[in-house]
């Protein structure tokens, strides 16, 4: 037996545990909700024992996407906006490998708005994070599409002009969407069961999660985290439950997540 | 009110990598699909 099948026998039987996933030290600020993220991420890595070499992260360019650099897997740092066109390639010629898409709003939203369209109607199996702060951290304070409507920043010193896009409309919006759903990175144990699910979907998965910029905006989801009830959980065995929640989050919705009509019925804001 | 979950979910949905897939065929299987379509235009 030569070495590399060696070594490919012992990967087979290994058991990986969260170190395993673990890559470089993390370059985000102290209190970014990337770092909430990466976390819930690697826990699902460990939980479905994903192989690390047949598991890849692609992402574009935003602080969101140095994603790759921190996960013990195969990564692509592509460019901004052109994480979705790479993921697809990738799964359209590897379909054995697992593959996750990190964006942030402005990459997804704005300059990769197109593809994530696309993206989307094409339906391949790929698990996609849009980490959403409300602004573009990384070039340092500028308006992004999902910037709420009178927020200041380097682009808009009066305040944001319109008012922002809302992601999980617009992809309920899309021809063939088939998993949309959003979660906060203030509460792990939702996120955690949001990216399970995500990516326990056989198809394109679109999660929303919500987050904090300590820098430029840090008060943008403060009255969610301190009020727990302006927070209303959507509940169903087909989508995410988390008992341990049920204390906290007492506002809760049972919505069937085959019902794509009840959304729009909602008062707004709908998401 | 910020909703969390999953707003959406259905499996059934067609994917792209499904629709576009080719089967894969013996070379038997290529070579008696390929006669067929020449014996088409056999005169």
């Amino acid at each position: 037996m030569s070495c590399s099948l060696l070594y490919a026998a012992m990967d087979d039987d290994a058991v990986y545990a969260m170190g395993d996933y673990e890559a470089a030290m993390p370059r985000w600020c102290p209190g970014c909700g990337d770092h909430g993220v990466l976390s819930s991420m690697q826990r699902l890595l460990v939980a479905e024992q994903l192989q690390r070499e047949q598991t890849v992260f692609v992402s574009g360019i935003g602080c969101s996407s140095r994603f790759p650099h921190y996960v013990k897997t195969y990564g692509f740092h592509g460019i901004h906006g052109r994480a979705l066109p790479i993921a697809t390639g990738i799964k359209l010629h590897r379909p054995e490998l697992t593959v996750f898409v990190v964006m942030g709003d402005g990459d997804c939203t704005s300059i990769g708005a197109a593809h994530w369209l696309h993206a989307t109607r094409y339906n391949m199996d790929l698990t996609v994070l849009m980490l959403d702060n409300n602004i573009y951290g990384l070039t340092k304070n500028q308006t992004s599409p999902t910037t709420p409507q009178g927020t200041s920043s380097n682009t808009h010193p009066q305040g944001a002009l319109l008012p922002p896009l809302n992601p999980i409309e617009a992809t309920l919006g899309i021809t063939n969407a088939s998993f949309v759903a959003q979660t906060a990175e203030w509460i792990p144990g939702h996120l955690y069961a949001t990216l399970r699910a995500a990516y326990q979907h056989k198809g394109f998965s679109f999660v929303r999660i919500l987050q904090r910029c300590p820098v430029y905006t840090p008060g943008i989801f403060q009255l969610a985290v301190r009020q727990p009830d302006t927070v209303e959980l959507l509940v169903h065995d087909d989508g995410v439950v988390v008992p341990e929640l049920d204390r906290t989050y007492t506002k809760q919705l049972r919505h069937d997540p085959l019902d794509m009509d009840a959304p729009g019925a909602w008062p707004s804001p709908r998401t | 009110v910020i909703r969390l979950g999953v707003f959406y979910r259905n499996p059934q949905r067609p994917r792209y990598e499904e629709t576009v897939l080719v089967p894969r065929r013996s070379t038997e299987e290529k070579i008696a699909l390929l006669n067929q379509e020449l014996d088409r235009y056999a005169v």
